[in-house]
């Protein structure tokens, strides 16, 4: 092949084609331009749309981190309101660092809650504390509902 | 509903709105990964692969894109890395022909000689194909199958436009030769071997 690359792409003059007849290698790619040209779409096999929904199933995003994360915060307030402050030494000692490093926030965010508490008792007026508590329970339901509505939604989904 | 609208309920969470999007586009998704691998199994996995990346990265998504743009873009990457992980090339025994016939059956074609015909031209094809590196297939997938311009190719692939004609030219001289093997070796002339210029 002593000329240019030949490029199936190029419109077929009569000089292509009376090239094409005298040269095999360019009449190969020729051939193969016309095979490819011609190959049809290939289309996936039944069910595969169920199938992808059932493998998208496990990324939709569960309500359940978000309930346990309210929950324990949930928790650690009450814990910080009725509890006596434990001893952070004690803590210490009987556990690893780690879980002492993680108990320490916690009983630091407890201890907190916990004076506030004791000070609201003392300065708010029990009128005022009893539409506190109305309005926290209302706010609780709110949002055991709103998570009740994410979880039903999220099913919906699947 | 047009797809703009489906990209942008999908965008704000919408699943149902994704899965039309899938409806729209599983069959040239499924086609790229078919051809760049060649098997069936391999090919569904790596299309469902893709339709995951796209919903789970959907706000990556260029809306001045097309969206099958995209969607092609990230299965020949998928497609690509896959082959690179797993092994260098094919066989020709390791084509998926016995797959390949129902799923390239035209219910509009009642000619059964031609769709026998058609089925041949079918399995050469991909047997030709996965004889290329896996970089040089997917120039020549994205040229022919979905017609593709030399700087759109280059724009998905990561190639500037002189190394996606220098592969394009590469692989058409490749697939000649082998072409031009398999011709001398067994096959029997057919509609597509003769000249027709």
């Amino acid at each position: 092949m002593n000329h240019p690359p030949f490029d199936p792409d190029l419109p077929l003059t009569p000089e292509i084609r009376a090239h094409l007849l005298q040269c095999p290698s360019c009449r190969a790619i020729w051939e193969v331009h016309r095979l490819l040209q011609s190959a049809p779409f290939v289309s996936p096999p039944q069910g595969f749309k169920e199938r992808f929904v059932k493998r998208l199933a496990p990324q939709a995003p569960r309500p359940w981190p978000i309930l346990l994360l309210g929950l324990l915060l949930l928790l650690s307030i009450v814990a910080g309101a009725l509890l006596p402050p434990l001893s952070l030494t004690r803590l210490t000692l009987s556990t690893s660092y780690a879980a002492a490093e993680i108990a320490s926030h916690i009983l630091l965010f407890s201890r907190m809650t916990s004076l506030l508490f004791k000070s609201a008792l003392l300065y708010v007026p029990p009128q005022l504390w009893l539409s506190l508590f109305a309005s926290s329970v209302g706010g609780f339901a709110l949002w055991l509902l709103s998570l009740r509505r994410a979880q039903l939604s999220w099913s919906r989904n699947r | 509903m047009d797809e703009i609208t489906l990209i942008t309920r999908a965008r704000q969470g919408d699943q149902e709105a994704f899965l039309a999007l899938l409806d729209l586009h599983q069959r040239a998704v499924y086609n790229l990964c078919y051809r760049m691998l060649g098997q069936a199994e391999d090919a569904e996995d790596a299309a469902q692969e893709t339709f995951l990346r796209a919903y789970q990265h959907l706000s990556r998504y260029d809306p001045r894109r097309p969206f099958l743009t995209w969607l092609l873009s990230i299965a020949a990457h998928h497609c690509i890395d896959r082959l690179r992980r797993q092994r260098p090339g094919l066989s020709l025994d390791e084509t998926d022909e016995d797959q390949t016939l129902p799923m390239v059956a035209d219910p509009s074609q009642p000619d059964p000689q031609l769709h026998a015909e058609r089925h041949e031209q079918n399995i050469l094809v991909q047997r030709l194909l996965l004889q290329l590196s896996p970089l040089d297939r997917a120039v020549i997938i994205l040229r022919y199958w979905y017609e593709f311009s030399e700087a759109e190719i280059g724009q998905h692939l990561g190639l500037t436009v002189s190394a996606v004609k220098s592969r394009l030219h590469r692989a058409r001289r490749q697939l000649a030769v082998l072409w031009s093997q398999q011709e001398s070796a067994s096959l029997p002339r057919s509609a597509y071997e003769s000249p027709a210029f």
